[in-house]
């Protein structure tokens, strides 16, 4: 009775503390929306396949001749209107130029022969250059396949052309007085710029992405970051205990009649109830904020958060029963949290990690929290889908759990 | 006075560098986020080499094509291809062993030969969007060079139609096949279009790029540096509280001179933070900091001057230390993702980078790009140097004229 007093009035003042309250709340709530938006989360649906749009391009043409032009009106066209924002530059080296100061990821540049080479039906060729940004990983690569996809484009008129000449010729005694239409069927044949009967490529996404409304990285840094400031909270918490040994607290309350187990019980009970209230509120904020699907399973849900909670707590206060003082605490528990966090994937999306790092990752709270969660946000599951997620959590919390108690005992016993 | 200043100084950095701690916070705790960060990002990129991407490939159809789509796709330098059944393929692209799975239908050959669009499928890992996205554009190439090619096969078909040569007994299926033939014959050693791709940097080479390092050294730089500025001088709410800065105050000293000394300490440490990490992104992760090292230096000032004054700005309005330390906290962390130190700010939407101009972060990211990865010097860090100086002014003014000692 006295543990679940002193577990309430811990948790009642750490709530109505304003400072903390920012922490506890506002911050996960603020990183989620930056990283959810940053990873294109809100701006909702949209092409799921095409997180990268507006790829800034300059485009120089030093072809006067029109297929120069065509490759121009390609770039400009409205099929490739969300992916790129192209614009005319004067000559190279201001689109290089361009390029190096960052204002554009990459610079197009059609050769002065161009339309020469399209048209000529001998074996000349030709170069279109991209200059690209090379602090930029992703948008020079998207814009060097589209450029090759259009030269492709043009390749049938001219290597049709060259190839017709070729077999014909070998075919004249064949053909005879035929042959002499050749030049002006060649050109016909060749000169159809249009796109050839094409594949089609049809797109689709597998895995993280199978709730309707396409891939919604709200879903995935909602739950991260709540589990991130969970766990400063937590050990933050749990480190109260020894704040009270060095203030004397804990001894004036131990000259009480309260026993030594019971306290300990209150103040872990205090530490866990915070947890569950903080992601709780969290929880409901995000769903309520911006709409976020937490899952069909309530059950499923409620267990994710206790188990979470109760192996952050554990952790915690199997921390605070190592720890020499509270300013170790401190350092060792803020230490934990972030290898904890950039190791189960708080920071970026842990399944984009190596291969040799998924192990690392898998030994982290965070990792197998953020699972269940996203199990639940991003994929619509229900509870069967969580289960595993929750027995690790909960193996993890009985581990420590034993740990601390076998510990925290002798820590304050002299 | 000034030595005065200075002792304080020293004092401040001598408690801060004692603890353990500091090994791990401003050691350890950035190597292991510098690295995990690094290798993330970079995805398939090796010592320079650009990007190539995970992708499997099933080919369901037996015609000579599709074969040729496959050696096309195997050779693209953007694509790490490997040749799986479906169902292997599309489940192993679910759990993220490859970013996109390419399934090649069976009857592809036929209809193309048939002048007909066959389709091709493209599966995206849903948690890989980007990666996926440049894939999706490399096996577009491909694509279209192989309808290129069977379009100049049927092109020289047509021209022999119209010419009359099938009505004389050739054998069309022959004679597309050996226009097949040449076109590709053509196309391997003098391909009539190509196109070169080359990044703007004034590196020797290439190669000097390090990868995804060079976004998370810088990164992760920015990140512990403003960590490390902001929690210092939250710390002068803690003196003020406990009363340690009204002691000081006793000295015959001014004001200024004390909260200089402070600041001064602060500043340096931020400093130092930035020095440890430039050691461990050239040392442990090959990323190139030495390319211009006035350039480096002034931005680090710029920089470690901006921070400084926002503490200073956090100091002045803050009232308690649980409210300084909340905004810290708070700010921190977002001016940090914002300004692009935990991600390529490309990713981002052109909104959010409009928005990012407004923060510190961003303009010390682009500067030490200028520098490590486009080679660049003074001259062109010019704008970033402005902002960061600019920002520090305005932070400064308000937070020191905000300021309360006791």
């Amino acid at each position: 009775m006295k543990s679940i007093y002193i577990a309430l009035k811990d948790t009642l003042i750490r709530f109505r503390d304003r400072n903390g309250l920012l922490l506890m709340l506002a911050a996960p709530l603020v990183l989620a929306v930056i990283c959810g938006a940053a990873f294109g989360g809100l701006t909702g649906g949209g092409e799921a396949a095409s997180p990268i749009t507006d790829i800034p391009v300059a485009v120089v043409n030093a072809d006067r001749g029109e297929y120069g032009q065509q490759v121009v009106d390609i770039l400009f066209s409205a099929d490739l209107a969300k992916l790129l924002a192209p614009a005319l530059a004067a000559d190279v080296a201001a689109a290089r130029a361009q390029v190096e100061r960052g204002d554009v990821r990459a610079a197009v540049v059609i050769p002065a022969d161009f339309s020469e080479a399209v048209t000529s039906q001998g074996d000349a060729s030709t170069a279109i250059r991209v200059f690209t940004d090379p602090t930029a990983t992703y948008s020079p690569l998207i814009v060097r396949s589209i450029v090759e996809q259009i030269a492709n484009g043009f390749s049938p008129g001219i290597l049709g052309g060259r190839v017709a000449v070729a077999q014909l010729l070998e075919q004249a005694p064949v053909l005879g007085p035929a042959l002499a239409q050749l030049p002006a069927a060649v050109a016909e044949a060749s000169g159809r710029s249009d796109a050839p009967a094409g594949i089609e490529l049809v797109t689709s996404t597998v895995g993280a992405e199978e709730q309707a409304g396409g891939f919604n990285a709200l879903a995935y840094f909602a739950p991260s970051m709540a589990i991130l400031f969970l766990m400063f909270t937590i050990f933050e918490a749990s480190r109260s205990i020894l704040g009270e040994e060095r203030e004397w607290t804990l001894q004036r309350m131990l000259s009480t009649p309260t026993g030594f187990g019971a306290i300990l019980a209150g103040k872990i009970g205090g530490v866990f109830l915070t947890g569950v209230l903080q992601l709780g509120v969290l929880i409901g904020a995000s769903a309520l904020l911006f709409g976020l699907n937490w899952g069909h399973s309530l059950p499923g849900l409620i267990l994710l958060v206790i188990g979470t909670v109760a192996a952050a707590a554990s952790l915690g206060a199997l921390i605070t029963a190592l720890a020499r003082d509270a300013a170790q605490a401190g350092i060792i528990g803020s230490a934990v949290a972030l290898i904890f966090a950039i190791l189960g994937g708080n920071f970026l999306d842990s399944r984009a990690y190596p291969a040799w790092l998924q192990p690392l990752s898998k030994l982290t709270i965070n990792r197998w929290a953020l699972d269940g969660f996203t199990d639940l946000s991003m994929r619509g599951g229900g509870f069967g889908d969580v289960f595993p997620e929750i027995v690790v959590l909960f193996g993890i919390a009985a581990v420590f759990f034993t740990l601390a108690v076998w510990r925290l005992p002798r820590r304050f016993v002299r | 006075m000034l030595l005065q200043t200075l002792h304080i100084a020293l004092q401040y950095l001598k408690t801060t560098y004692r603890s353990r701690s500091a090994l791990i916070f401003s050691l350890i705790m950035p190597l292991v986020f510098t690295g995990v960060l690094g290798v993330t990002i970079g995805g398939g990129s090796q010592g320079g080499e650009p990007s190539r991407w995970d992708v499997a490939l099933v080919n369901e159809d037996g015609g000579v094509l599709a074969a040729s789509l496959v050696s096309t796709l195997q050779a693209s330098p953007q694509l790490a291809v490997s040749l799986l059944p479906r169902s292997e393929a599309l489940a192993r692209t679910e759990t993220g062993d490859f970013v996109a799975a390419v399934v090649i239908p069976s009857g592809l050959s036929q209809a193309l030969q048939d002048g007909k669009s066959p389709t091709v499928q493209f599966t995206a890992n849903g948690s890989q969007l980007r990666p996926a996205q440049s894939a999706e554009q490399a096996v577009r190439a491909a694509t279209s060079e192989l309808a290129s090619t069977v379009a100049a096969a049927r092109t020289s078909v047509a021209v022999a139609e119209k010419l009359g040569l099938f009505d004389r007994g050739a054998d069309q299926a022959a004679y597309f096949s050996d226009a097949l033939a040449r076109v590709a014959a053509q196309w391997t050693p003098a391909r009539p279009i190509t196109v070169q791709a080359e990044p703007v940097t004034r590196l020797d080479s290439a190669d000097q790029i390090a990868g995804g390092f060079e976004q998370s050294s810088p990164g992760m730089l920015v990140t512990f540096a403003l960590v490390s500025i902001l929690n210092g001088a939250i710390v002068l709410i803690i003196e003020r509280e406990q009363g340690t800065l009204r002691r000081l105050l006793v000295m015959p000293m001014r004001k200024g001179g004390i909260l200089a000394g402070k600041l001064l300490a602060i500043f340096a440490a931020g400093l130092i933070q930035a020095a440890i990490l430039i050691l461990v992104g050239q040392l442990a992760f090959g990323v190139n900091w030495g390319q211009a090292p006035l350039a480096l230096v002034l931005l680090l000032l710029a920089f470690s001057f901006s921070v400084t004054s926002l503490g200073m700005l956090i100091a002045g309005v803050a009232r308690t230390y649980a409210q300084a330390n909340a905004l810290a906290n708070i700010l921190m962390y977002s001016i940090a993702a914002l300004g692009g130190a935990w991600w390529p700010i490309e990713i981002t939407p052109a909104w959010m980078q409009r928005l990012a101009q407004v923060t510190p972060t961003y303009w010390a990211m682009q500067g030490f790009s200028d520098i490590i990865t486009r080679g660049l010097g003074v001259g062109a860090i010019l704008p970033e140097l402005a902002a960061l100086v600019g920002f520090g002014v305005a932070f400064m003014a308000v937070g020191v004229w905000r300021f309360r000692y006791e």
